[in-house]
């Protein structure tokens, strides 16, 4: 009843502390759903009906350029017992809804490989490529550019048509035939920055990795190189744990500051409430409750920051992802309750101990 | 008939800077159940600071505080709160109800605080000094007089053994501070309800039963 009361009839302070709250809770949940971004990326890259990916020894995680001969690679590979297939990757970046995309170009043969059993319907308009100068984007890409089936668009002074639209979560966000983007690049013959190899079954990807490997290739299992991706995130969650330490220091500051002055401002009130009965327990546990209840409001507030600043920040950015795993939530909560908890403590515990008569005497 | 209360040689010094001021100086005082004390005297003869030992709130520096006969002295803070939540009623001079409650909350805190049944109690209590009607009123919205009446409210709905009043109507105009010490005589009167009552006013130490003088931290007659 009376921390109740009391916070609601302080109603701005109130309000400032339990936004002050919620800032941080939005800032902890909002920066680490951002790494959900690159951690997308890495989830696209391989969500392929594969098993190893093979690159030009020492070559650079990010994918990009023909550091690959395709077809001297592919034979070279497919000659290697175990191996089933060996899907050659070209990428290159192009310019689509406003930012640089990574354009996967294959072979449409090897399309399939890329449309995984679980994902048959991956084409959800228009069809797969046929070749020339053709291109399927993934519904992200079509909602970010707002682009249509069938519609030209001047790249690499060629016209591409986009044939089809596929669903988000194929290994690309653009892909375009293998010889189309070679002929683009004047290439002298066909290049790939990478390959897909499919072994012959779980037993064999092992051996396989192994010999490539000793031919001068860097083969990695699709789970080796997703960690490998996950490895280049290490110094991004450090600064965005900085960022979310100074957010809860600072909302932890807030509370201190804002239960302290309460209490400061209430000294005779708690003389009053030690003079008709309350204990020191009671009067620690009013402070706290106080402080509870502006958490709980921040929290609230800080779930409903959070839904509209991710809202409003994939609606500017429409290609990034901001994805807040339910247990994240709850890591939130329990940032603020103990924020909130460790702010209210000294003053509270100052509130315990405060004089009565000191306090009845305060002016 | 026994004492209800009692200070037994107490003396209370208040010290800053290492330096001792005296507030009280071997105060004897006994206060029998059922009798209505008034304590007057000057601005700064000690009148609070012997309200304040007598509640529990403070420790004398010497001597000791004997409530329902039990000796306080060595007693640690959560014995000395759990005896003044059985026994003490506090009236305040001003500024002594909580702004963020309504009249009828504030009466149900002193039950809520001891963890008592609430009920119909503070209802009860606000009718029997004239304010059921504005029961739900803050205390901004309530006259000071209002005020005191349901500080008299608060402090007597747990039915404590000694009720003890500073200055009660030092705030209040004439007419207001008739009607809070009629109501304290009435529950005096009617329910036997021990009250000490400090004032420097000698009209209202007059409605007391028994008047108590002090001077420099001394009781000199009573």
């Amino acid at each position: 009843m009376l921390p109740l009361a009391n916070i609601l009839a302080r109603k701005i302070r109130t309000a400032i502390s339990v936004l002050a709250v919620g800032v941080g809770v939005a800032l902890f949940l909002v920066l680490v759903g951002l790494t959900g971004m690159l951690h997308e990326i890495a989830d696209r890259t391989t969500n392929v009906d594969a098993d190893i990916m093979v690159m030009p020894a020492a070559g650079p995680a990010i994918l990009l350029g023909g550091g690959l001969p395709a077809d001297k690679t592919e034979a070279r590979l497919r000659a290697i017992s175990g191996v089933r297939e060996a899907i050659p990757v070209l990428c290159w970046s192009l310019n689509l809804a406003g930012r640089d995309q990574n354009v996967f170009a294959v072979r449409p043969e090897d399309w399939h490989f890329f449309v995984k059993p679980d994902a048959i319907d991956a084409i959800i308009e228009g069809r797969p490529l046929a070749g020339g100068y053709e291109m399927i984007i993934d519904t992200r890409l079509q909602r970010a550019g707002g682009y249509t089936l069938g519609q030209k668009i001047e790249r690499l002074n060629h016209t591409f048509t986009i044939v089809g639209i596929a669903r988000e979560g194929v290994a690309g966000r653009v892909f375009v035939p293998l010889d189309t983007l070679n002929e683009c690049l004047q290439q002298d013959s066909r290049r790939a920055t990478f390959f897909y190899v499919k072994a012959d079954g779980p037993e064999a990807v092992k051996p396989v990795c192994d010999t490539i490997s000793a031919m001068k290739l860097s083969a990695f299992t699709l789970n080796e190189y997703y960690a490998r991706l996950s490895n280049l995130l290490g110094d991004m969650h450090l600064v965005i744990g900085g960022v979310v330490t100074v957010a809860g220091f600072v909302c932890f500051l807030v509370i201190l500051l804002t239960v302290y002055t309460m209490v400061i401002e209430r000294t005779r009130e708690i003389g009053i409430l030690k003079g008709i009965g309350a204990s020191r327990s009671q009067i620690f546990g009013l402070v706290l409750a106080e402080a509870g209840l502006i958490a709980a409001g921040g929290i609230v507030v800080g779930f409903l920051l959070t839904w509209a600043g991710r809202e409003v920040i994939l609606d500017l950015q429409p290609l990034w992802t901001i994805e807040i795993p339910p247990l994240r939530f709850a890591y939130a909560a329990a940032l603020a309750a103990i924020g909130t908890f460790l702010g209210a403590l000294h003053p509270a515990l100052r509130a315990a101990r405060q004089d009565p008569v000191e306090s009845l005497r305060y002016e | 008939m026994t004492a209800i209360i009692e200070t037994r040689g107490v003396t209370k010094v208040y010290r800053t800077d290492n330096i001792g001021t005296p507030a009280l100086r071997g105060v004897d005082l006994s206060v029998r159940q059922g009798e209505f004390v008034s304590v007057m005297g000057p601005s700064g003869c000690g009148k609070s600071t012997l309200l304040y030992l007598l509640g529990l709130l403070d420790r004398p520096t010497e001597g000791t505080v004997v409530l329902t006969g039990t000796d306080t002295k060595g007693l640690g803070d959560g014995e000395r709160t759990r005896l003044r939540r059985s026994h003490i009623g506090f009236v305040f001079q001003r500024f002594n109800l909580l702004s963020a409650l309504s009249a009828e909350d504030n009466v149900a805190l002193a039950l809520k605080l001891r963890r008592l049944p609430v009920g119909s109690a503070p209802r009860d209590m606000l009718a029997a000094v004239g304010l059921d009607a504005k029961r739900h009123r803050r205390p901004n919205a309530l006259s000071v007089g209002e005020q005191q009446r349901v500080a008299i409210a608060r402090a007597l709905v747990t039915r404590p053994t000694v009720l003890l009043a500073d200055e009660p109507t030092g705030n209040l105009d004439s007419e207001a501070s008739d009607r809070v010490l009629e109501l304290m005589a009435g529950f005096h009167r009617e329910l036997g309800q021990t009250i000490v009552l400090i004032t420097h006013n000698e009209q209202v130490a007059a409605r007391a039963g028994r008047l108590v003088r002090m001077r420099d931290g001394r009781i000199v007659s009573g």
